[in-house]
């Protein structure tokens, strides 16, 4: 089951940006990294799915277009940027949110304030950046929806705030397991510690979402026992180190291995590329976004 | 609870099945003795650092096989493994670590009676 689908999304910024087309779809249950370069179009994308500003395409939530009533009422954005809501107070805000938002949960608004430490009665603008978001990401998580569209949420928080929003993420999924988060992020760590599908943006364009493990199975790193002629051109094999040891990052370890076994060639050791090694590898890898993420789901 | 499981790198098998063997040997061991409460896929996921498709996954095999059991929104608890079974694991969980150390061995060009030899020199260590 899905819970967002974008059909055909396009959004035309300016006469050197447009944003898709996206066609992407989100499963229930699951957690999502949208990973790109900065100006690959990640916040242009959350805007569309927010419904922000017109354009082609169609994003449907839980069935409801995302510019419906419904659509807008079943899911939480927490934007980059929010200065609509800087010249107004925390209480405000909530006072705005109780008022009009049926699946407003009080008692948990009250628990992320307390953990954050946020102060009521001051104008947002006057809060450091990082409280502004953690002012924003306690108003909308406070409602009940089963989709968080979350662009860069861990950006300007503190250590212990990172830590605090991972939690809380964790304990949204324990609690509502079909609900779906989305998160955009320029953080290797928060991917690997969050994500079960990560989904690459290039120049506007939206690859479909990979399998974070099934990425940690191909990207390896492999130490050989010896060089052996053509390993260069090897299947898979994306770099050869000799120092200090001989060893190759390959995007196809099984194939590499695969290889090396037809060549009589003992694997000294092997380890997944972490995500910070692989994924701008990913990025910069030439080809058509949309079709990186095909061999990286299972079937 | 955070169950002792480790993810190998050096691995080729993938990750599910990793949870899965070492969670098997967890629950055959009695180290988890049946009804024992485990934690959910997305729990597990976090600690390993791994997705819930594969934790599922894992789960999912091991349901299969009948040890473990999910009981919907209440979570999942390990079953009763009867005696035959355990038995059969436990010779299996030797073998494979008697196979790494041969395969081992190998990659030193050892020859099997040297190989010989050194199985019997551990085997008059002192217990």
């Amino acid at each position: 089951m899905y819970t967002l689908t974008c059909k055909n999304i396009v959004r035309k910024v300016d006469n050197d940006f447009t944003l898709g087309p996206v066609n992407v779809k989100f499963p229930a249950g699951t957690i999502t990294a949208v990973v790109g370069n900065n100006g690959a179009g990640k916040t242009t994308l959350f805007q569309a799915l927010s419904g922000d500003y017109p354009g082609e395409g169609e994003a449907k939530i839980l069935g409801h277009n995302n510019h419906d009533m419904e659509g807008k009422a079943s899911f939480s954005y927490v934007p980059q940027s929010f200065p609509e809501m800087l010249p107004f107070r925390l209480q405000q805000l909530r006072n705005f949110h109780a008022a009009h938002d049926a699946t407003w949960q009080e008692d948990r608004f009250q628990t992320y304030i307390q953990q954050f430490n946020l102060p009521m009665k001051k104008r947002m603008q006057h809060l450091s950046i990082g409280m502004q978001r953690k002012a924003v990401i306690a108003l909308q998580l406070s409602r009940d929806t089963s989709l968080l569209l979350l662009d860069e949420p861990f950006a300007g928080l503190d250590i212990e705030g990172q830590t605090q929003l991972q939690k809380i993420l964790l304990s949204k999924m324990e609690e509502d397991p079909d609900c779906c988060i989305v998160f955009a992020t320029h953080v290797a760590d928060e991917v690997q510690r969050l994500a079960d599908f990560i989904v690459l943006m290039k120049q506007g364009k939206a690859s479909a979402p990979m399998e974070k493990d099934m990425l940690g199975e191909r990207w390896k790193r492999v130490w050989v026992e010896k060089p052996i002629e053509g390993m260069e051109n090897a299947p898979g094999v994306r770099d050869v180190q000799r120092e200090p040891a001989l060893q190759l990052v390959t995007s196809h370890a099984p194939e590499t291995e695969k290889w090396l076994e037809n060549k009589g060639v003992n694997v000294v050791k092997r380890t997944t590329l972490p995500l910070h090694e692989s994924l701008p590898l990913m990025l910069n890898d030439e080809g058509h976004t949309e079709d990186i993420g095909k061999e990286n789901i299972r079937g | 609870m955070t169950l002792p499981i480790e993810i190998s790198q050096d691995r080729q098998e993938p990750i599910y099945h990793q949870i899965e063997e070492q969670l098997k040997a967890l629950i055959v061991s009695g180290y988890l003795p049946a009804d024992t409460a485990l934690p959910s896929i997305r729990t597990l996921a976090s600690e390993l650092g791994c997705s819930v498709i594969t934790t599922r996954r894992a789960y999912q095999n091991l349901e299969l096989q009948d040890y473990i059991k999910t009981y919907r929104g209440k979570g999942t608890y390990v079953q009763k493994v009867d005696q035959e079974k355990r038995s059969q694991l436990k010779e299996k969980a030797v073998l494979d670590a008697l196979r790494q150390a041969v395969k081992i061995a190998r990659q030193h060009e050892y020859a099997d009676t040297e190989i010989e030899r050194l199985f019997k020199a551990i085997l008059k260590e002192r217990k």
